[in-house]
């Protein structure tokens, strides 16, 4: 896939002014400036963050809302029509209706983990785009199918991991790539927890909810069924089947390490647990991955080291070198993740222009392959040799058994 | 599992681990047939909960033994989804005999299962059983069904188009994803198939695309109509497959198509061409150039050769310069700003010697070229500032801004100083100001011809460059234009005279002061001496201009200035001259700072407001951190955030918003009046685990106990205590260099009798503390370390003796001298801390201390006898207040001496010591080493609610380059002094 990215990303930075006006020309010339008609899939916490966001670009439209959950789902439709100044944003509980409507063209999906790549699958199936959240998949089957439906129905994907368009995080890659530091040997990946979900704990059941008022069958989708209790819904990040546990940070972390090297069509080979709070990966040529969750400053940190210097940044915005000159001519910008405009609007931009998201399908699939398999040997607490190519364990019958995750009929990958 | 549990320090970590160590543990464990059977049947009877853990079990370990159970099971509403999963796992033929026999009895969701399963593993046991489902009416299993056929069935068997008319569509891509595999021409016309009206607009685009990928001698054809569609979805991902064709196949289509596209599928090729990023799709783009009615796609292809082109792109960019489509001539622009070959830039001051084309052609080559910065256009550039036009000047001024070196520089300011209308002004004066910093000496040269012959606006702009390039030429030339018969140049002249940067200005501009025929420009005129005179290098030279400001100052606004001229004459006359302005309160901030910057060079006798007190080279503003009443602190970063932390008694207080974390419980009995005792009398940094966490080091009076409390990190409280030894009372301890390693690390207890700890590990590896015997006599309290006697080893004081270091230190006895130190002639008593520091400049170290619970504050003399035995004379420094508990020794006032900084411990008898309840204090002592050392007295804080407890920390804690003071006590602290020096 040649085809150029938008997003300024390792661009020089030279004509930064220039690229900007030649693309806005472009654009006028060549994209009829229709409006970009949005579902939003899910209506919690974060969805409410970011649908303000999406409608605030130009040329949006919202037009329906979809949540399992009554409550949730009649906050959403407030926000939007609030912001459209009208009651006409329809509300669905079961996606399946709201896939079904051709005036709409591209989805946010903010809903639980376990359901982000099922989501995804189904929603470019019936030809739509897409914006998930992180991670964007539970098992490194389900990555793979998201990157396969991604590429047999030309959808255009981005994935909720917005700091790969972030300032400060953009800078340190830029002096990581600009071979200043040296050979880099060595990638650390901020974890802040991780062991959240290796295990699911029970609650005792409660009555199941009426399904409009709350449908849980919907709700657990394609993860195990269990008995109804409230509080899994708040809980889900402590559950291993609703949660992929090293994703939750290595999504963002280990996906710039992964992005920093260029490896977006390959993931380290060996995965090595050292304590409970430390764990390494290697690449094929040597290269180790140290994910980590203590020693930094912020959440969402990394760390860039070569031969001859290091870069790190975090949540924080600032951006740390091994020698100062390493920043000297770059301004470095940040945006906060609770409200980051950039990568929805580079999205809009794409579904309208069809060039690739700088956080495509594929690029995603392998740096959730490397979180996924992390997993596995974390939670086997062994080390595991791995090939990207098969993505299957080299000699470990039961390390491959957890490649995949049950997905509870009628849904299927 | 163990060895990770054993290996993570957090708590919480481990916490969040057990879980997983518990589950993986027990299933690796997991081997015999009985465990596999109870566990197969906790599947189907367990809880919830138990249930999960079997499945968790038997997913990874699960043999072909239980295929019979988990078939039977497959029956059961609530154990289906389980034993479907795991069958799924388990990987053996048998397995998928036992998926398929349950379809027939299953329901339509569970069939769905099944089928999902036996796809996933790629077994065609079902495939009747699936042929017959595709037909029933059961939705969830017939979508299943199709999608079990696609995957694995023989597409021979599906190949013929009525055994599948009513595969769904993304069954129908998958069959012929598989085929593409085997059998293109069938995979061809399945796609074909899927391209048919029946299926939505999504998927023939899938189907397309896969048709792409298989083309032939099609290829063409395929993309001439993927880019006729109106569909932009479909001629972007044509644009994608485009992109990626070899450059010989792009270009061919290019030929064939380009013309009969409509036009939004001309600009999506030509958008692939640029997606390419070959840049020998230039050709092609040059090709589009020639249809100038066609205007998106010029557009497009204009905007491509910024990208693609070269050099000889660069003549045709030039002439739609000039071209009536703005959008058009603007993407020229772009494409020619973006061009990378060199010769571009050539090929740029070629075009702009020549001169063709109108205005508009004009500004936006010289906005391209002030973009590229092509020296060698400068000449050229030239020949643009007599244009009629004011927008071509001015992009012409712009673009010689950037690029005019010397030669150009009297023609530029030549147009610079003739600017008229309000754009080409404000690019003249930049002109103007950039290349006279730039080239100040040919830029004064270039402006002395032009000063005479321009008009008055031009000659006000050529002044300011004189200001800027502040040549002593230009200088001249300025003082030379005071005295112009046009009174708005001359006037012009002196504001830049008052603005010039250095001295030499000054004296020109006292005598302006002193006889300008206008008073506000005089007070102009003496604003710009004034802000100079620091700069005057001699000292007498600056009094002198002080003396003749101070006698021509009419406002208050001058008088600062002059206040502040006053600061830079450290001599007693500025002293006399400030004096008065302290009654002044308008006045009193300004003069009392410029008395503070004189004091740091000289004493100015001027009295502060405590009795005894001179004026202070520095000013401490206190912030209140706390109101808690223990008498001890410390500070250090313990958080590790990079700011240093404090803490007090029970609390850390963290940096920068200082807020409280409990680390540990204290015996507090201090009431509100300040009676009674913390137990907690010193807290000490010191790193004792070696972990790269600063720990604390506390001792207790009460409890008669030392112990150092471990620094868990990140801010977090709770810190453990380890008892280094219950030595008895301690009145306090400092730490201390006594091995001679530099470094102050060596624990010196205040107790009755005299020993001193050092770092250690036991045989665990364990951080720990070994205590070193100097003497075990009962003492005064009181303690010190230093060389006494000049034999370079650390030697240990006491009020009434002092021991001389043996030269093993650990195993050697110390042999005691006598000393008497704390009380007025001579006498001993309880004194602080003892420093040893050589005080009268004659190479023996001397001593400075105080008595603890009285008045008195010394230095003691070091004097030799005619056999060079040790004899010691008191000298007095303050007995005017008491309880002078502690000494702290840094240089606060940043002049490389040490000041003695000491506040009064408050209610350190609880109100039994003289002047108990006198007024709180902490002040410093500053004084040069020399034969006779004078003391002069200053105020840290004095009667404002603060004084000292057991320790004062001197510590730069805001990072601005001057210690700050830190102290606690009874009166309820910690508090903050702030440093206001720099």
């Amino acid at each position: 896939m040649s085809i150029r990215r938008r997003g300024f990303i390792f661009k020089a930075a030279g004509f930064a002014a220039a690229a900007v006006a030649g693309q806005r020309l472009r654009a006028q010339a060549v994209a009829p400036s229709n409006t970009v008609t949005m579902g939003f899939i899910g209506a919690g916490s974060r969805a409410t963050q970011l649908m303000p966001v999406f409608m605030n670009i130009a040329g949006t439209r919202a037009l329906a809302v979809c949540d399992v959950n009554r409550e949730r789902r009649q906050n959403a439709k407030k926000i939007v029509d609030e912001f459209n100044g009208n009651s006409d944003c329809s509300e669905y509980r079961d996606f399946r209706e709201m896939l079904a409507r051709p005036d709409i063209d591209a989805l946010y999906i903010a809903t639980g983990d376990r359901w982000h790549a099922q989501l995804a699958i189904q929603a470019m199936r019936a030809g739509k785009d897409v914006y998930c959240e992180k991670p964007i998949s539970l098992s490194i089957r389900e990555g793979e199918a998201v990157m396969n439906a991604a590429k047999r129905y030309q959808r255009i994907y981005q994935g909720g991991v917005q700091r790969r368009t972030v300032g400060n995080f953009v800078t340190a890659m830029n002096i990581a790539r600009s071979g200043r530091l040296g050979r880099l040997h060595t990638l650390h990946a901020g974890m802040i927890v991780m062991g959240f979900s290796s295990a699911n704990k029970f609650f005792d059941s409660e009555p199941t909810p009426a399904h409009d008022e709350f449908d849980w069958d919907m709700w657990l989708g394609p993860a195990p069924w269990r008995p109804y209790n409230s509080q899994y819904i708040k809980g889900w990040h402590s559950q291993y089947d609703f949660h992929g546990d090293l994703t939750e940070w290595g999504s963002h972390t280990i996906d710039l390490c992964q992005l920093v090297l260029k490896r977006e069509q390959t993931a380290p080979t060996r995965y090595v647990p050292v304590d409970a709070g430390t764990f390494h990966a290697f690449y094929d040529d040597g290269i180790k991955l140290v994910l980590r969750q203590h020693g930094f400053k912020n959440s969402c940190a990394v760390r860039f080291e070569g031969d001859e210097g290091w870069v790190e940044t975090d949540d924080s915005g600032d951006v740390q070198v091994s020698s100062p000159s390493l920043l000297e001519n770059r301004a470095v910008r940040s945006e906060s993740w609770m409200r980051p405009v950039a990568h929805p609007k580079e999205f809009l931009d794409c579904v309208r222009s069809r060039q690739l998201t700088s956080a495509p399908a594929e690029s995603l699939h392998f740096s959730h392959v490397a979180c996924h398999a992390a997993t596995i040997a974390y939670h086997l607490n062994r080390p595991l040799e791995f090939d990207p190519r098969s993505l299957a364990f080299k000699n470990d019958s039961e390390a491959n058994r957890l490649i995949n995750r049950t997905c509870r009929a009628p849904w299927a990958l | 599992m163990t060895n990770k549990s054993a290996s993570c320090r957090s708590g919480l970590c481990r916490a969040l681990y057990r879980p997983a160590g518990l589950l993986f543990s027990v299933l690796l464990s997991l081997s015999s047939a009985a465990g596999e059977a109870a566990l197969i049947k906790q599947l189907s009877d367990g809880s919830a909960e138990e249930r999960d853990a079997a499945r968790h079990k038997l997913l990874v370990s699960a043999t072909p033994a239980s295929i019979p159970a988990l078939a039977a099971q497959l029956a059961g509403p609530a154990t289906f989804d389980n034993a479907c999963f795991l069958l799924e796992a388990l990987g053996h033929p048998d397995a998928d005999a036992a998926l398929a026999a349950a379809i027939v009895q299953a329901d339509d969701r569970c069939q769905a299962g099944l089928l999902n399963a036996l796809k996933r593993r790629n077994s065609p046991v079902a495939i009747t059983m699936a042929h017959g489902l595709c037909a029933s009416g059961r939705a969830m299993a017939k979508a299943a069904a199709w999608d079990y056929l696609a995957a694995v069935a023989d597409p021979a068997d599906l190949a013929d188009g009525t055994a599948c008319a009513a595969m769904p569509g993304s069954a129908l891509l998958t069959l012929a994803e598989r085929l593409a595999e085997t059998d293109v021409k069938v995979a061809r016309a399945k796609y074909a198939e899927a391209m048919g009206e029946r299926f939505p607009e999504h998927v023939q685009l899938a189907a397309f695309c896969g048709l792409l990928g298989l083309s032939q001698s099609d290829m063409d054809k395929l993309v001439a109509d993927g880019l006729s569609r109106d569909s932009a979805v479909w001629r972007g991902a044509t644009a994608r497959f485009a992109a990626n064709l070899p450059e010989k196949s792009l270009r061919r289509i290019g030929v064939k198509f380009m013309r009969s596209l409509p036009a939004a599928g001309r600009v999506t090729l030509i958008e692939a061409f640029i997606a390419a990023g070959n840049r020998n799709g230039a050709p092609f783009l040059r090709e589009s150039l020639k249809n100038r009615e066609d205007t998106p796609a010029l557009i497009a292809a204009v905007g491509g050769l910024g990208d693609l082109g070269d050099a000889s792109d660069a003549d045709t960019l030039i002439e739609l310069l000039g071209h009536h489509n703005e959008a058009l001539a603007d993407a020229a622009r772009m494409s020619l700003i973006k061009l990378r070959d060199a010769d571009t830039d050539a090929r740029i001051v070629r075009a702009l010697s020549k001169r063709g084309g109108g205005p508009e052609a004009h500004v936006r080559l010289l906005g391209v070229a002030a973009f590229r910065k092509p020296h060698k256009a400068a000449p050229a550039a030239l020949q643009y500032l007599d244009s009629v036009e004011p927008a071509v000047r001015t992009a012409a001024l712009t673009l010689l801004t950037e690029i005019a070196d010397e030669k150009q520089l009297t023609e530029t300011f030549s147009a610079a100083c003739k600017a008229e209308d309000p754009h080409e002004q404000r690019a003249a004066e930049k002109a103007l100001a950039v290349l006279a910093r730039k080239y100040p000496e040919a830029a004064t040269v270039a402006v002395r011809p032009l000063l005479a012959a321009a008009a008055t606006e031009g000659r006000r702009a050529l002044l300011t460059a004189l200001g800027i390039a502040g040549r002593p030429d230009g200088l001249a030339l300025v003082i030379e234009t005071l005295g112009d018969a046009d009174s708005e140049v001359a006037d012009a002249a002196l504001r830049v005279l008052a603005a010039w940067k250095d001295i030499a200005a000054a004296p020109a501009l006292l005598r302006q002061a002193e006889a300008h025929r206008s008073n506000s420009l005089r007070i102009v005129a003496l604003r710009g001496a004034l802000r100079l005179i620091a700069q005057e290098p001699g000292l007498d030279a600056r009094a002198e201009m002080c003396r003749k400001a101070a006698g021509l100052v009419q406002r208050d606004e001058e008088r600062y200035l002059l206040i502040e001229a006053w600061a830079s004459v450290p001599t007693p006359e500025a002293v006399a001259a400030l004096k008065p302005y302290l009654d002044n309160p308008v006045f009193k901030n300004d003069a009392l700072k410029a008395l503070r910057i004189i004091a740091s060079t000289i004493i100015v006798d001027v009295p502060d407001a405590a009795p005894g007190t001179l004026i202070s080279p520095v000013a401490f503003k206190a912030h209140r951190i706390s109101d808690y009443r223990s008498e001890a602190c410390a500070v250090a970063d313990f958080n590790g955030d990079g700011k240093p932390d404090i803490i007090a008694g029970p609390f850390l207080y963290l940096a920068p918003d200082w807020k409280p974390v409990k680390i540990r419980e204290i015996d507090n009995k201090v009431t509100e009046d300040g009676k009674g005792y913390a137990d907690d009398f010193c807290n000490l940094v010191l790193d004792v685990n070696r972990d790269g966490r600063p720990d604390m080091v506390a001792a207790g009076w009460f409890d008669k106990t030392s112990a150092w409390y471990e620094n868990p990190g990140g801010g977090k409280g709770d810190w453990k205590r380890h008892v280094i030894d219950p030595l008895g009372n301690h009145e306090t301890g400092t730490l201390e260099d006594i091995d001679g390693d530099g470094k102050a690390e060596e624990f010196l207890p205040q107790t009755h009798v005299t020993v001193w700890y050092e770092r250690s590990g036991n045989s665990d590896g364990q951080a720990t503390f070994v205590r070193h015997d100097v003497c075990n006599q009962t003492r005064p309290f009181g303690a010190g370390v230093g060389d006494i006697n000049g034999d370079g080893r650390q030697d240990i004081i006491r009020p009434d003796a002092w021991f001389e270091a043996p030269e093993d230190i650990r195993k050697g006895a110390w042999r005691a001298h006598p000393i008497a130190l704390g009380a007025p002639a001579g006498g001993a008593d309880h004194t602080s801390n003892i420093i040893v520091h050589d005080v009268n400049a004659d190479g023996l170290n001397d001593i400075i201390t105080s008595v603890a619970h009285k008045h008195g504050i010394w230095w003691y003399e070091q004097c030799r006898d005619g056999e060079g035995k040790v004899g010691w004379r008191q000298h007095l420094i303050d007995d005017t207040w008491s309880q002078p508990h502690y000494l702290a020794f840094a240089d606060i006032t940043g002049d490389g001496r040490k000041e003695i900084i000491v506040g009064k411990r408050f209610m350190a008898h609880n109100g039994g010591d003289p002047d108990a309840f006198g007024k709180k204090c902490v002040f410093f002592y500053r004084f040069t080493p020399s034969a006779a050392p004078v003391f002069t007295k200053h105020i840290v804080s004095y009667d404002e609610g603060f004084a000292a407890g057991l320790n004062i920390v001197p510590v730069d804690i805001d990072g601005d380059g001057d210690i700050d003071l830190v102290t606690t006590g009874k009166w309820g602290g910690p508090v903050l002094f702030e440093n206001l020096k720099q």
